[in-house]
């Protein structure tokens, strides 16, 4: 009976019931079973209300579709071309970087494909690459920045783990995410100047005075990074707060320098990204019931032990992790398989000796793959939208780079000294 | 109709998991299922997971839970005099709190047995003190000061304001970094929670005036004992008694050496001179009315409060 | 039943459809503008409280706390939304893998499903804002809790109503993916970003 239950919601998740109603299905089929009062789910959800960090999460997204509202894609791929574009693999490196940092001012709300895809997909086959090396390029790069602050799912990872009273400095986080993500984007330029070292590709000379006009034009956009990590790095502001200063800058910027955001978008930006970062925080809400279960039950415990007895290399662990983690990302959303997982791995993790800052690491970075992995990829839809290509096509064309980055993905998973060389 | 089937109290508390107090709960399990031939067992939720205990109460009326560890202060909803010995700038040593306990804890838990809460005793959480990057010398520095509090603390906020303080709230999670930024520059807090959350290695003075006495409580809900038959009730109270007694001897003894260990990390110790000291407890009497008109105690309970503690210092019982 | 006038709409039942219909209208907006004004007061509340701290050296301690329940708003608010739409983040094989028809039937029997969790979601969370009225005694910014968490019960039930809604009125979008949006972006004014980057060279 419980077994059937349990296996119905299941498959209703796979017929596309949402997300959190799965989570609050599963938590309150189990409460219910446990003869525990249903009033519990209100209670979980309303925890929603005990992180101040959570705070930052709305504002930096509304900051990041405000930035795809504006035409910010086009001056970050200008200056990026202009100071870049003499360097060979030179549009090459300009897609990886302009992502990386679009996604970086945006804190890896998922709006880069949007905001820069079409920009960057016609300008990499003009400068004559492959079209499936610029498709595979573009929809990989999309999730680049996403270990740069301020990550959104660091942030995210540091919350979880702070609720379990496991002491994290999201500023750590930050530092720590430098290093893979740099590596990141290392690797997926060597791979890319291998794979066309037979195409003849033109470059674009440097000329100081385009570049000169081209940080002009930008400059207002370019100090955003700054702003953020200046204020957090000097403490002058929290997280929380350098999120709000974010938003009202980049919202002053956007309306009243570029004036790029009329009134109409800017409520859209509004309206568009408290939708999607709504849904967020309700499946982390959700996930919060769940893992109220999961505790209630004892079934952290009981996996600790499982797992404990049975394994006693951290590598080995580390390995198991790494498979879980790639099977859940084929699956799940991101933020999903953060607020679900963490709390079960951390634990297990510190027990194995792992730096929690490691783990998050781990944890992003493997996720970042579950982008662009069938069957449920966002880029993978993102890009099918923008580039109106089927999903097959698109399979095809990032499987390469796939490859390219599960190789660094667990070059930063086995040796933690990239994730923890500036943190500890 | 008590019955005598088997039953698990579910008891969470904030404490990590492996602190001494946890540790302690675990061993009265075990007694109790000894005593109870298996009929009664505690299940502990350490660490918070069960959440703050605004989530911890709601959770216990839900029948989730059936009680918890918590500061006093988290009771003040159910009876706000269970904050009495938290009045600021009361006390010189344990000697005195040690005496005021005497004449107050069996009140208190009188008091709030009538509310439906069955108390096993309370547990020293030793004394506040000021902690910041320059010396607390005075009331005047207090105020100059980038004083942190925790948000929504409300008894702390009514003396910060009394004491003519302008307190920065930053949730406990941000204290870390706050203070090492210097969002803020001086905390209050007792000598346990500095070390274990770390927040000693951002501050240099240390202020030797105590500033609030802290005590936690073990307790379960009525309607949750009710449920026990009246022999397991019995065991329940006298195990969990003793059990609580343990804890607090103990923990007198690790507040103390964490106020030493607070020293030998190399926080320099700040005197008060006399006057400073006068200042402050005029001050202080000033918060303590505040506190009395916004309810967080009341004025009869004050007066006995202040009277026992003169009587003390005066005849010295 | 004719009254002459809505001869178009057909009488009193179209009258009624119109009303209702722009009822439905009004409570739209009056969700998206509640959304789009918790995360303004967010903004606004934060910017303020770093200006004090900064340069008055203090600050607010209800600020924190009611910023930390506007979380909660949006997470329901913009879940509210995000249903009318129908953009939740979901697994959704089935749209992918099975054809249009068994696509619809199984859409109706997610959505049914969903308006039956989601009544039941409205019910527990109406008896915890009870449960808080007469037991609870906390507050947040000098507001009741239980008036904060009266937007759960309200959220659910809308939500509920939108999915019972859909059992006899399927949606159907192609992917788990914040439809509303791309469709704009893909739609007109996609090629917003497509156009030739604004090049000086090209120009000269
Ligand atoms: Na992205
Ligand atoms: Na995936």
């Amino acid at each position: 009976m419980n077994l059937t239950l349990y296996f119905g919601i299941a498959v209703l998740a796979l017929l596309g019931m949402p997300l959190f109603l799965v989570l609050l299905s599963i938590a309150g089929v189990g409460f219910s079973l446990a003869d525990l009062d249903l009033i519990i789910i209100g209670i979980e959800l309303y925890r929603l209300t005990d992180s101040t960090v959570l705070v930052a999460l709305p504002l930096f997204a509304f900051a990041g579709y405000l930035l795809s509202e504006a035409n910010t894609g086009q001056r970050v791929v200008r200056v990026s071309r202009a100071i870049m574009g003499w360097l060979p693999g030179g549009m090459m490196l300009i897609a990886l970087l302009a992502c990386a940092f679009f996604t970086m001012l945006t804190g890896g709300s998922g709006v880069t494909i949007i905001a820069l895809g079409a920009l960057l997909y016609p300008a990499l086959t003009s400068s004559q690459y492959d079209d499936r090396f610029s498709l595979g390029l573009v929809t990989t790069s999309g999730s680049l920045g996403i270990l740069l602050p301020p990550a959104i799912p660091l942030i995210l990872f540091g919350i979880v783990a702070q609720q379990m009273d496991i002491a994290i400095d999201i500023i750590d986080l930050f530092l720590a995410g430098l290093m893979p993500a740099l590596l990141m984007i290392l690797a997926l330029y060597g791979y890319g100047l291998w794979a066309n070292r037979r195409q003849p590709i033109e470059l674009t000379p440097f000329e100081l005075r385009e570049a000169l006009s081209a940080l002009k034009e930008s400059f207002w956009e370019l100090l955003i990074p700054v702003i953020i990590l200046g204020g957090i790095f000097s403490g002058l502001l929290v997280i929380s707060e350098a999120a709000a200063i974010t938003a009202l800058y980049v919202l002053i910027i956007e309306t009243l320098v570029y004036r790029e955001v009329g009134f109409k978008a800017l409520v859209r930006a509004m309206r568009e990204s408290m939708i999607m970062v709504g849904g967020i925080l309700l499946i982390l809400g959700a996930a919060l019931a769940f893992t109220n279960l999961l505790i209630d039950a004892g079934i952290p415990t009981l996996l600790f032990n499982l797992i404990g007895d049975r394994i006693e290399n951290p590598l080995l662990f580390l390995l198991l992790l790494n498979i879980l983690l790639l099977i859940l990302g084929a699956f799940l959303d991101i933020f999903a398989a953060i607020v679900i997982m963490a709390p079960l791995v951390l634990p297990l993790a510190m027990q194995f000796g792992i730096d929690p800052v490691h783990l998050a690491i781990i944890f992003v970075a493997n996720m970042q793959i579950g982008y662009f992995t069938p069957p449920v990829g966002m880029n993978l839809f993102i890009a099918s939208y923008r580039f109106k290509k089927p999903i097959m096509e698109l399979y095809r064309a990032t499987w390469p780079f796939l490859i390219v980055l599960l190789g660094v993905v667990l070059l930063v998973t086995y040796i933690p000294w990239f994730s923890l060389a500036l943190v500890r | 109709a008590a019955g005598t089937v088997a039953m698990e109290l579910r008891i969470a508390t904030l404490l990590p998991d492996g602190t001494g107090e946890v540790r302690a709960l675990r061993q009265a399990s075990e007694r109790l299922s000894a005593e109870t031939d298996g009929r009664v067992t505690l299940r502990i939720f350490p660490g918070g997971v069960m959440g703050d205990d605004q989530a911890v109460e709601r959770r216990i009326r839900a029948g989730q839970l059936h009680g918890s560890l918590v500061q006093s202060g988290a009771l003040a909803r159910v009876y706000p005099n269970v904050q009495i010995l938290n009045a600021p700038f009361i006390f010189d040593s344990y000697d005195e709190t040690d005496r005021l306990r005497a004449e107050f804890d069996d009140d208190i838990a009188r008091e709030l047995a009538e509310r439906g809460i069955h108390t096993f005793g309370f547990i020293d959480g030793g004394f506040a003190y000021v902690m910041g990057h320059q010396p607390t010398r005075s009331v005047e520095d207090l105020q100059r000061a980038r004083v942190w509090l925790p948000a929504n603390d409300t008894f702390s906020l009514q003396v910060a304001r009394a004491f003519g303080v302008s307190p920065i709230t930053l949730n406990i999670s941000e204290v870390l970094t706050s203070l090492q930024t210097g969002i803020v520059d001086t905390i209050m807090a007792p000598p346990t929670a500095a070390l274990t959350l770390q927040w000693f290695t951002r501050v240099d003075y240390i202020t030797d005036m105590p500033l609030i006495y802290t005590y936690a409580t073990l307790y379960v809900h009525d309607r949750h004992m009710s449920r026990l038959s009246e022999d397991d009730r019995a065991a329940v109270d006298r195990i969990l008694r003793e059990t609580t007694e343990q804890i607090d001897a103990n923990a007198r003894e690790n507040n103390r050496a964490a106020f030493e260990a607070l020293l030998n990390q190399g926080l320099e110790h700040v005197q008060l001179t006399d006057t400073e000291i006068a200042a402050v407890r005029d001050k202080a009497g000033l918060a303590h009315e505040v506190l009395i008109r916004e309810g967080e105690f009341s004025r009869d309970w004050h007066e006995r409060l202040m009277s026992t503690l003169e009587d003390y210092r005066q005849n010295g019982r | 039943m004719k009254t002459g006038k809505d001869t178009h709409t057909g009488g009193f039942l179209g009258a009624l459809g119109t009303i209702i219909q722009s009822l439905r209208t009004g409570f739209q907006r009056l969700e998206d503008t509640a959304l789009v004004m918790v995360l303004l007061g967010m903004l606004g509340l934060a910017v303020y409280q770093i200006v004090l701290r900064n340069f008055f050296g203090y600050s607010l301690s209800w600020i924190d706390p009611l910023n930390r329940v506007g979380v909660l708003w949006i997470a329901l608010l913009g879940a509210m939304v995000g249903t009318r739409l129908d953009n939740h983040i979901k697994i959704d094989l089935a749209s992918q893998l099975l054809p249009v028809w068994l696509g619809r039937w199984i859409k109706r029997l997610v959505a049914l499903v969903a308006a039956l969790a989601l009544a039941l979601l409205s019910w527990h969370t109406w008896r915890l804002v009870e449960d808080e009225r007469a037991w609870g005694m906390a507050s947040v910014a000098g507001i009741p809790v239980w008036q904060l968490q009266l937007i759960m019960p309200i959220a659910f039930g809308i939500m509920a109503l939108r999915y019972a809604w859909m059992v006899f009125f399927p949606v159907l979008t192609p992917t788990a993916l914040p439809t509303e949006d791309l469709a704009r972006e893909i739609g007109p004014g996609a090629d917003r970003n497509t156009a030739a980057p604004r090049d000086k060279d090209a120009a000269s």
